[in-house]
């Protein structure tokens, strides 16, 4: 195709734009009710569309086609991550279980919240989701507050060790799980913590530490040393500089770190599982115990799910320009 | 300003001759108290605790050491069938979560540096995936790919790619490579961002060049961006290895370490089953080292970077 030309251009451009979206709505219905549009006619319009299109856009302006073709493209991205979350998870918890027998819905025949009242009937998931909020609160907030201090000094003051220190916090925050729960539960054994709120917290507290540490001596390097020296000829103390200077110039990282804190707690199966031996169940347990292959009712595992997710999304939404950001450089676990 | 902040430092450097050094010292010691307690009990202690139970026959309970054996449990890897199959099933795991995990990263993160409306939107999607709950994202996974009552089976046969519904999870490898991919769309997104931060960072002028000497967009990828990107690739690689070596709730989740006799298993998910379900805590502890090491190893190496920045 000559794109030079530019009524060429339009009108490849009007094709292919046509033939892509003419393609995805005739696939769209096939996929709800088959009529016998094939996929592979799909696959071919789809192809050649895009190309069209982006051809005939590039020949009108720099540019143009690709970053429609990029647009599209996105929109297959949003769809592979939303679909499964959507249709399962969203519109799955309200579904009625008899609606199970008649085949996989896309949208429940007769959308119904009976699965929430039959969950909160269940003990474990009750007291589990309780428990969860109560210790990943905890944990997000006191780890926020030690590792600040723990990071500020590791960044900012000179004292021997202080490369030990560093690597022990990094060391602690790549440490796999598995390495160090027996020791750990015979310490909170010889305690008397194992099983219990406390116990849990601490367990949580000792996970989150090391990962909101390590993101907070990030943060606390990027701060410009002169602002605290400037804070501390005028006589300012060591903490009060913290606490008036540094805290509120990294008021976002810091609240971003607790963020991911609260996730990796909220997220977490390995720790919740080992410290629970029958009376303080967290809700990540209580899920897998749902998911059982012969009694599970898909219904209600979904609002357990949608249950689940509710926080670490409200999170992920509000601090989501933060947490972009401290993903992207690596902040992960 | 600029002579406020130089004397300012001038005086800093003065104050920091003097009295600061020790100053600093006794606010180190103070700050680093509470966690210091904890890194002592949760990595000096276990990982001391851990070698006591390498050299100890299995336990009675977490806390009571059995008695010396020597050796034996670490000798035990050599001829221990299931570790072997661990870890080939390891490698089958981590191999293609790195390398589709990086090259579908990097393809989203291309696309989404694509300026197009509605970007932003779907830049703060791909954090739905990470903050899922992994065993949100498995009771997910197993109805969606259900055989009977899933509908991404419903949909290929509807769509006319396939007869009947598949039996996602079920098959020999089958069920790991699902695990994987099941594995991939959690971890992608978090890849691509990475790429997306790098991206960031590409130089304008350079790609303005490469765009006025005519390279087309194939050369500019091949020849600008793909160089620019290579220490972010080497960085996703070594994160996507360090994140699915340690992969558990979803095969705990999911499969339980099944179908047949531990056919997804990797050495974390025999590590968990040996420690906690067949309570042999010594040959547990060998196995936890195998793992640590592994990824100490391997986190050592990305950081080295970035450590020695920061305390030079």
């Amino acid at each position: 195709v000559n794109t030079s030309d530019p009524r060429v251009a339009r009108g490849a451009a009007i094709l292919g734009g046509a033939l892509v979206s003419v393609a995805a709505v005739l696939e769209l219905v096939q996929i709800a009710r088959p009529y016998g549009f094939p996929f592979l006619g799909w696959a071919i319009a789809t192809l050649v569309g895009m190309f069209l299109l982006a051809r005939g856009l590039n020949g009108l302006r720099q540019e143009l086609g690709a970053r429609v073709v990029a647009g599209l493209l996105a929109v297959g991205i949003l769809v592979v991550i939303v679909v499964p979350f959507g249709f399962v998870v969203f519109l799955g918890a309200f579904q009625r279980r008899v609606d199970l027998l008649t085949g996989p819905h896309v949208l429940p025949p007769s959308p119904t919240t009976a699965a929430f009242d039959q969950l909160m009937r269940i003990p474990y998931f009750d007291a589990g989701l309780r428990n969860s909020l109560l210790v990943s609160t905890t944990a997000a907030i006191v780890t926020t507050l030690l590792g600040l201090l723990g990071a500020y000094a590791i960044a900012r003051l000179r004292f021997p060790g202080r490369s030990a220190a560093y690597t022990a916090v990094m060391v602690a925050y790549m440490l796999p799980g598995v390495a160090i729960l027996v020791p750990l539960v015979a310490i909170f054994k010889g305690l008397g913590l194992i099983d219990t709120l406390p116990g849990m917290a601490i367990g949580h507290i000792a996970l989150t530490v090391p990962l909101v540490t390590w993101i907070l001596i990030g943060t606390f390097e990027t701060v410009e040393p002169e602002l605290e020296h400037a804070a501390r000829i005028d006589g300012a103390s060591r903490i009060q500089a913290l606490r008036r200077v540094v805290l509120p110039i990294t008021v976002p990282s810091v609240v971003t770190a607790a963020v991911f804190g609260f996730v990796l707690s909220w997220n977490d199966l390995l720790v919740s599982k080992v410290l629970y031996v029958g009376s303080t169940p967290m809700l990540a347990p209580a899920i897998v115990n749902l998911m059982d292959p012969i009694n599970r009712i898909e219904p209600q595992l979904s609002m357990a799910g949608l249950i689940a997710s509710v926080p670490v999304l409200t999170v992920a939404l509000l601090m989501q320009r933060y947490l972009i950001r401290g993903l992207g450089e690596g902040a992960v676990k | 300003m600029t002579t406020a902040v130089t004397s300012a430092r001038a005086m800093g450097n003065r104050l920091s001759r003097l009295s600061i050094r020790r100053e600093s010292e006794a606010y180190a010691a103070l700050f680093l108290v509470p966690t210091a307690v904890l890194f002592v009990g949760l990595v000096g202690y276990p990982v001391l605790y851990s070698i006591l139970l390498t050299v100890s026959a299995r336990g009675t309970a977490p806390g009571q050491l059995g008695r010396f054996v020597g050796l034996q449990n670490w000798l035990r890897l050599g001829t221990d069938p299931i570790f072997a199959q661990a870890v080939g099933q390891t490698l089958m795991y981590v191999i293609p979560a790195a390398v589709f995990g990086v090259v579908i990263g990097m393809g989203v993160a291309l696309i989404l540096n694509e300026r197009f409306p509605g970007r932003s939107l779907i830049r703060a999607s791909l954090l739905i995936p990470w903050a899922l709950p992994p065993v949100v994202v498995a009771a997910m996974f197993q109805w969606f790919l259900d055989s009977r009552r899933g509908l991404l089976g419903h949909w290929l046969v509807n769509a006319g790619l396939v007869e009947q519904s598949p039996v996602f999870l079920g098959g020999v490898p089958g069920t790991l490579y699902m695990l994987t991919a099941i594995h991939l769309w959690k971890t992608v997104p978090l890849l691509a961002l990475m790429f997306l931060v790098a991206l960031q960072y590409l130089p304008n002028e350079t790609m303005q060049a490469a765009r006025i000497d005519g390279a087309n967009r194939w050369r500019r990828f091949r020849y600008v961006v793909l160089p620019f990107l290579r220490t972010t690739i080497v960085a996703a690689v070594i994160i996507q290895v360090l994140i699915t070596v340690q992969l558990f709730d979803l095969i705990f989740a999911l499969t339980g370490g099944g179908p047949g006799r531990y056919s997804t298993y990797n050495v974390y998910f025999y590590t968990f089953k040996t420690t906690f379900e067949q309570t042999d805590f010594g040959y547990g502890a060998v196995l936890a080292y195998v793992v640590t090491a592994f990824v100490v190893i391997l986190a050592l190496v990305l950081t080295r970077g970035r450590a020695r920045s920061i305390l030079s």
